[in-house]
């Protein structure tokens, strides 16, 4: 503050003020100049707090400040207005002017009243959430508008409350309705206030000063300046700034600093050498460079990092189960957008309300993916309600904070004690994500709920090709089983019932056998007593001539364990294989399979699949073994019983009978059908019974039955390959909600329909996509601002509001409002063209300062907040592994696809409830670029949670930026980054040149600067001797892992 | 460690010796806020220096253990009276439950006379160390939030956690060590994931380091193959010497704080080994706790939790999980299941409160034991289960606490008959939170964090302390 030597003021008498003097308007604003700096707070100077009315009441250390009405008695006066130069306030300052004081003399004459009464702080607000349905706008009822204090003194006296229309209507007098008509009465204490302000003189007051985030953006005009330094606009302001503060600029960067700091800000990535070469010879110049780094496919991978914060992106639920989701085809939608520079108006449009735009497209509803990042609790005995109102709130504020950098969440419980938005209006903004198709599913009885929101599949042009081809052939062998259903199934199925009940269908074959621990009787075959574990049945079987088909029938025994027809301690058996040799095999059926034990398992020679019949093991079954072609004369039939996995799984007995008609596999049916098919009347529901079986058991339809299940088993198994991805849909109902009492979902109370803080202007209607083009209208003072800050953060470290997740009341002030608000109005100008607004930075004077300090700035300026220097700060945890992988050449930059495991230490994946596992990606999979990195919440990836990446569990507008040890650690000896050393080591280890050419070079790769010579000779030591030590392998891998852990390879600068 | 000065720069070295250049004044605010980290709270009067918390992931059946309802017992079978669950949500029982006594004794023990099961003999001993409060409450039915809430004071993950707020709030006392500490052991993680114990919005050094009882102890503490210590120390001298000659160009004191934090990495490589070592303990110690060294188990972090202590880490937290005794099979009921459980922790945790009060630190290290809900005097019965089972409980719990300035053999607070509600002295989860950061001597509305526009606190906008727990 400038100098003014001591005055005392000559006592004059200003004008008297006749008005009633307000404390909030008139009186803090002087206190707040001149008074707080000292009077402020609990550690204030001679315990006077001047801060709130408390401490005005309370007085300081010498006891009453001021007297009600009489000023002449009030210390505050005496202290204000005394000749003791001493004593004069504020301390050592000149005194207050005169009009000033009279101010506070005036305001304790008139009782030192700290609630005055104002139309604008009071009792606009209120008319306005109360009155004014009715009482505004073109037509108000019965002619009165509510909306000014000169109108509502058409029924107001002041300094006459009781005889003022308006109060008595309030409180229903007169015979008349009481006001608001059809709704609740005011409070009590609204009604109070509002005859408080008549008493107290209805006066105007000031309208309360708007935050500047929540103002209109007006484009400010740009600096004068004549300075060479002055690139663009950006410059101007800074360097006026700069002035201000009484600083210089610094130079420029150094040309390799400078490309690598546009690489890393750009890409992620350092330059390569070939690069950093080109652009030293001045075979690339600054803009340039800066268009190459623009076109990169690294830069949407590198501006997809931060925004993947702010959509809390994971590959896993959240909760206690944390499963595995499928949801990167977002990811990848948000690294093409950035890529393809799409306007931030259509990137935030598709990200809220994609699916609701018209003619969505398939990229459309994968941006509604944003939402879709929510986490997803499936843990036991979750209330699926409760769940996704967790859920949709979590939408709610995310929305509030990427766009509007406003903490809404604070109003979920009660009105936002800071800035303007109510409880009820959280509810309001609520209701626009309330809306959202999810189904319950699972068993209520066992508490084993869930809930689910859409699943989009995307298929390849060659699935899709696929699945058509295959769905077409599917249909053409429906179409042929449905014509022989017409026409020959009836006639099939008559010959078959009858042929099911003729005794002569089967006959006995005869059976010969040279094993001798056999016995045969007839055409039945016994081996007795329990088995072995493993049997081989070789019988030779005579058949009748023309035969096609065997039947196998086991006997239950009841001396054998269970009543069985098998040896094993269960009674039951296991026929592994069957061979046939003068027959060959094309079908075979049994009339009863134990579960897993499907009869198809005869006919393969995995010895684990078979025939079994465990559950009823005490009843006779039969297999049916179809041929190709009629046989004549004798089979040699080998039956191999095995018991794999349980102990004496053998045939007991059995017996073997032939039939020479054709599908015999057709007479091994269940005994339920066998027992309709044996009685001669049946009833309906028996004949339908009887009919539906058959149908799918035809020997005519049998082979398009069998093309069906194999046609639509391929079907279903390149479904399941199918890429899915998480999407949002709208369901049925309306957007609106109950307002939940202090937040409790157990406590709704009235239901409000979707609708924007009306501090922040007015939606035009009530869906999610009305909501998303309110975001971004060019007159919606916050989007442009917070998107523009948080670019700037990005680039320089820090944005022009600090507090780049708070533009409310509560967050800092811009450093450069104006520069703010130039460079939002630029971008909306620009159609929000994301790439031509980072040009535009990156081309400035302002980025382009070395970013060295000197004594001075940082003396001065130890937070860079005027911008005297170039950014310099750590990496994000991916870029330091990006850099790593980079410099040794180990990077695999294919981009996109499903996410990747690169190395991390075993046991860091321990879920209870689930076992998915950590497996390594092989070969370059596992050195892809970190945001590939599969991102599971409940264990994120360690080194990457060492420098301060998220768990992504919620929205992170800005990480912390720490310095800890557990970081060093990482850099040192995390194997994945040290296999990284060890390919740099080898990288130039294996190059061309002297060692001292190589170490040059190596340095070079990882800081793009050439050492100085003392840097280059204690490099050069440590190489020698670790080289005499550990030979060279060792040596250069532990070169190349220091320089990947120095402070400026950490580091952009 | 080398005796070189010039590479044993500490952060006191540094702050010393100015000829390290950049105003000390910055350095000392770097540091400040990226290893102690340490906020401006005013500290009441600390009974408390240090914490172990002893957390029985699943929920811990307090009617079993601590909370004695003969009522429970004579009304076993019975109907659960409707006025005590009308209206009420639980997690997995379905119509109207009958109540369940417990199938184990209960005997008055120690000095105070408290009620204990014979589940508990080792706890028996240590019963005029403990305040045990019966009172517990909280607002979470289901696992991963409910353990979630225990440590963050809310229920979804992302809020920092307990300890993170200790490290944050109160520092460390060892700078070899990390301030906030986690071993884990049981059927496997808690349910609510390293969200337990998370940084949340706080800055990440605050996390807690988990102690892995396979592989290495800390995450990349072990130097790579092939490289020795002194090839480490070596390569650190080069680092440091490089950073030291760009430091001298541009003067960034962050370069000096990355210099330090490397420092404290070697540090920590070297102490790290030391601590673990639990065989060198003397067989008696073993005796006491249970330990067989070598093992992932409840007591092995008992004694390494002890061993933590010794050293000043702050806030020690060891989880042990399987305490979801439902009764779904007979090896998750309450005999069999339960008492497998206790038979794991009751020895080693009443061993860890009498040897830190042999060593004289029980004084100033509050010990907490507890879950994060409580277990229903009904029968669960899932699908018609046999076997005797309790669902999840938030109405009432039973935790105890002891050493730290705790009112040492009391009971606190009642419930009723059957141990449904809390009808005397309810601890709100907040409220213990509260009370534990004032015995750590900081009033919990002082401990905040700006982030996203709000200041958060560990208790959010609630919690009491809890005179009645005070000495």
């Amino acid at each position: 503050m400038a100098f003014v030597p001591f005055a005392v003021s000559a006592i004059s008498d200003p004008a008297p003020i006749e008005r009633p003097v307000d404390f909030v308007d008139e009186i803090m604003p002087i206190v707040k100049a001149k008074c707080l700096s000292c009077h402020g707070g609990t550690e204030a100077q001679g315990g006077l707090d001047l801060s709130s009315p408390r401490g005005w009441i309370k007085g300081g250390d010498s006891g009453a400040l001021f007297d009600p009405g009489k000023p002449e008695n009030s210390h505050i006066i005496e202290r204000l207005t005394t000749e003791d130069r001493v004593l004069l306030m504020p301390k050592d300052m000149p005194a207050l002017p005169d009009e000033q004081i009279e101010l506070f003399r005036t305001w304790i004459l008139q009782g030192g009243n700290f609630n005055l009464r104002t139309f604008e702080r009071d009792i606009k607000p209120l008319f306005v959430r109360r009155c004014s349905t009715c009482h505004e706008g073109d037509e108000p009822a019965a002619g009165l508008v509510l909306g000014s204090r000169e109108s509502v003194l058409e029924v107001v006296t002041p300094g006459d409350p009781e005889n003022s229309i308006l109060v008595r209507r309030l409180k229903g007098y007169d015979g008349l309705d009481q006001m608001p008509k059809g709704f609740k009465a005011l409070e009590k204490s609204e009604i109070q206030m509002v005859e408080d302000w008549i008493l107290q003189g209805a006066v105007q007051g000031k309208a309360p000063e708007i935050h500047w985030a929540y103002r209109p953006v007006v484009k400010p005009s740009v600096p004068a300046t004549d300075s060479g330094w002055v690139r663009n606009p950006i410059d101007a302001f800074i360097l006026s700034r700069i002035q201000q503060e009484g600083l210089e600029p610094s130079p420029t960067a150094s040309r390799e600093k400078l490309l690598r700091r546009l690489s890393q800000d750009l890409t992620g990535l350092p330059p390569s050498l070939e690069e950093l070469d080109r652009f030293l010879e001045g075979r690339e110049s600054v803009q340039q460079a800066i268009d190459r780094l623009l076109a990169s496919p690294h830069f949407g991978e590198r501006m997809a990092v931060p925004w993947l914060d702010l959509a809390r992106y994971a590959d896993s639920n959240g909760y206690e189960k944390d499963n595995a989701r499928s949801i990167w085809k977002y990811r990848d939608w948000v690294v093409n957008a950035f890529n393809s520079n799409m306007p931030y108006d259509q990137f935030t449009v598709k990200q809220l309300a994609g699916d609701l735009l018209p003619n969505a497209s398939v990229e459309d509803m994968v941006a509604t993916g944003f939402h879709r990042n929510t986490m997803h609790n499936l843990e036991g005995g979750v209330d699926q309600d409760e769940a996704m109102y967790l859920v949709r709130a979590d939408r709610a504020d995310t929305t509030s904070t990427v766009w509007l950098g406003q903490t809404m969440a604070c109003a979920r419980c009660h009105d936002h004690k800071y800035d303007p938005i109510s409880h009820k209006e959280y509810f309001q903004f609520y209701a626009f994500f309330a809306n959202n198709r999810f189904k319950k599913v699972g068993d209520a009885s066992i508490s084993e709920q869930k809930f689910y929101e859409p699943t989009l599949k995307l298929p390849t042009p060659e699935q899709e090709k696929q699945l058509i081809d295959l769905k077409q052939h599917l249909g053409r062998v429906e179409d042929g089983l449905k014509s022989f259903i017409a026409s020959d199934l009836a006639r099939e199925q008559a010959a078959w019932e009858q042929a099911m009940n003729d005794p002569e269908t089967w006959k006995p074959a005869k059976i010969a056998t040279k094993d001798d621990r056999i016995i045969v009787s007839r055409n039945q075959v016994t081996t007795p007593g329990a088995g072995p574990d493993t049997m081989d049945y070789a019988l030779s079987v005579t058949v009748p001539p023309g035969t096609r088909g065997l039947r196998l029938r086991v006997i239950p025994d009841k001396d054998r364990a269970y009543g069985g027809s098998g040896r094993a301690d269960s009674g039951n058996f296991i026929l592994s294989r069957i061979s046939l040799k003068g027959a060959t095999a094309r079908y075979v059926a049994a009339d009863f399979t134990q579960a897993g034990y499907s009869v198809s398992g005869v006919l393969d020679s995995d010895p684990e699949t078979g025939w079994a019949i465990s559950g009823a093991v005490n009843q006779p079954h039969e297999l049916v073994v179809e041929f190709t072609a009629p046989v004549s004369g004798t089979i040699e039939l080998g039956l191999h019983c095995e018991s794999v996995r349980w102990v004496r799984h053998t045939l007991g007995q059995f017996t073997l009978e032939a039939t020479v008609l054709d599908g015999a596999a057709r007479f091994a049916v269940p005994g339920s059908i066998r027992e309709i098919v044996s009685q001669p009347v049946r009833s309906n529901e028996e004949q339908s019974t009887l009919s539906r079986y058959y149908a799918s058991h035809s020997f005519g339809g049998r082979q398009s039955q069998e093309t069906i299940a194999d046609l639509k088993s391929k079907i279903r198994s390149i479904e399941n390959e199918i890429t899915t991805t998480l999407v949002m849909e709208e369901d049925s109902g309306k957007t609106e909600a109950p307002i939940r009492h202090r937040g409790e979902f157990m406590s709704p109370t009235e239901v409000v329909a979707s609708g924007t803080p009306r501090s922040f202007g007015q939606v035009a209607g009530g869906s999610r996509l009305d909501l998303a083009k309110w975001i971004v209208d060019p007159a919606n003072p916050l989007t442009a601002r917070v998107q523009v800050n948080r670019l700037w953060e990005m680039v320089f470290g820090r944005g022009l509001v600090e507090t780049s997740e708070n533009f409310g009341t509560q967050g800092t002030p811009p450093t450069h409002p104006e520069l703010l608000d130039w460079l939002a109005a630029t971008y909306v100008e620009s159609r929000w063209n994301t790439k031509a607004l980072l040009k535009l930075i990156l081309s400035s004077s302002t980025y382009q300062q070395s970013s060295g300090v000197t004594r001075e700035l940082l003396e001065k300026d130890p937070e860079n907040l005027w911008l005297a220097r170039g950014p310099r700060f750590r990496l994000d945890a991916e870029f330091i592994r990006d850099q790593a992988l980079a410099t040794s050449g180990l990077l695999d930059t294919k981009a996109g696809g499903p996410p990747v495991f690169p190395f991390q230490p075993a046991g860091v994946w321990d879920n209870p409830y689930s076992g998915e596992q950590w497996i390594m990606s092989g070969g370059s999979e596992a050195s892809r670029r970190s945001l590939y990195t599969f991102y599971k919440r409940t264990a994120p990836f360690p080194s990457f949670m060492a420098f301060d990446a998220t768990s992504r569990e919620q929205c992170t507008v800005r990480r912390s930026r720490t310095n800890t040890p557990i970081q060093a650690l990482a850099t040192l000896n995390d194997p994945g980054l040290f296999e990284a050393a060890k390919a740099l080591g080898k990288r130039w280890r294996e190059a061309p040149g002297t060692v001292e050419h190589r170490l040059t070079m190596a340095f070079r790769t990882v800081t793009s600067r050439t050492p100085g010579a003392l840097e280059m000779k204690r490099l050069y030591e440590f190489y020698d001797r670790t080289e005499a030590k550990n030979g060279d392998e060792i040596a250069w891998a532990m070169v190349a892992n220091v320089l990947l852990n120095l402070d400026e390879a950490l580091t952009k600068e | 460690m080398r005796p070189n000065n010039l590479h044993t720069l500490t952060r006191r070295t540094l702050l010393r010796d100015a000829s390290y250049g950049i105003g000390s004044l910055a350095l000392n605010h770097l540091l400040a806020n990226s290893v102690l980290g340490s906020p401006i709270v005013k500290r009441i009067a600390p009974k408390a220096k240090q914490v172990v918390f002893l957390f029985m992931a699943g929920a811990p059946s307090q009617l079993d253990m601590f909370d004695y309802k003969p009522e429970l017992n004579a009304r076993n079978g019975e109907e659960c009276p409707e006025e005590l669950t009308k209206g009420e949500r639980f997690a997995f029982i379905k119509g109207r439950p009958k109540l369940l006594a417990s199938p184990h004794q209960f005997q008055q023990v120690g000095q105070s006379g408290q009620w204990v099961s014979d589940l508990l003999p080792f706890y028996k001993e240590i019963a005029d160390d403990v305040v045990v409060v019966r009172s517990m409450q909280t607002d979470q039915f289901n696992h991963a939030p409910a353990q979630i809430f225990m440590n963050t004071g809310f229920q979804i993950p992302g809020r920092p956690s307990f300890g993170a707020w200790m490290s944050y709030g109160l520092g460390t006392e060892n700078e070899d060590l990390p301030a906030f500490v986690v071993l884990v052991s049981g059927d496997n993680n808690p349910d609510g994931g390293k969200a337990c114990w998370g940084s949340g919005f706080l800055p990440s050094q605050h996390q807690g380091v988990e102690f892995r009882s396979n592989g290495e102890p800390i995450l990349f503490i072990t130097n790579p193959d092939g490289v020795t210590e002194e090839l480490r120390r070596d390569s650190l001298d080069v680092l440091g010497d490089l950073n030291r000659l760009r430091h001298s160009e541009i003067l960034d004191p962050e370069i000096e704080a990355r210099i330090a934090q490397y420092e404290l990495a070697f540090r920590m490589q070297t102490s790290v080994p030391e601590l673990i070592e639990l065989d060198k303990e003397p067989p008696e110690v073993h005796g006491l706790y249970g330990t067989e060294p070598g093992k992932r188990s409840f007591a092995n972090n008992c004694l390494l939790a002890r061993r933590l202590v010794e050293r000043g880490v702050r806030f020690v937290q060891l989880y042990h999980r399987g305490w979801d005794n439902h009764g779904e099979s007979e090896g998750n009921d309450l005999k069999n299941g339960l008492g497998r459980m206790c038979k794991q922790t009751d020895q080693p945790a009443a061993a860890l409160v009498k040897d830190l009060k042999r060593r004289g630190l029980l004084d100033e290290t509050l010990v907490i034991w507890g879950g994060e809900f409580g277990r229903t005097p009904m029968n669960e019965g899932r699908g018609g289960s046999p076997f005797q089972g309790r669902d999840h409980h938030p109405r009432a719990f039973t935790m105890w606490l002891a050493g730290g300035g705790i009112k040492a053999g009391t009971a606190y607070g009642m419930t009723d008959e059957f141990g449904y509600n809390v009808v005397e002295n309810p601890v709100h989860v907040h409220d213990l939170h509260a009370t534990i950061l004032h015995l750590m001597g900081v009033n919990h509305t002082d401990l905040t964090y700006q982030f996203q526009g709000r200041d958060f606190r560990l208790t959010d906008v609630h919690g009491k302390v809890v005179e009645g727990l005070i000495q």
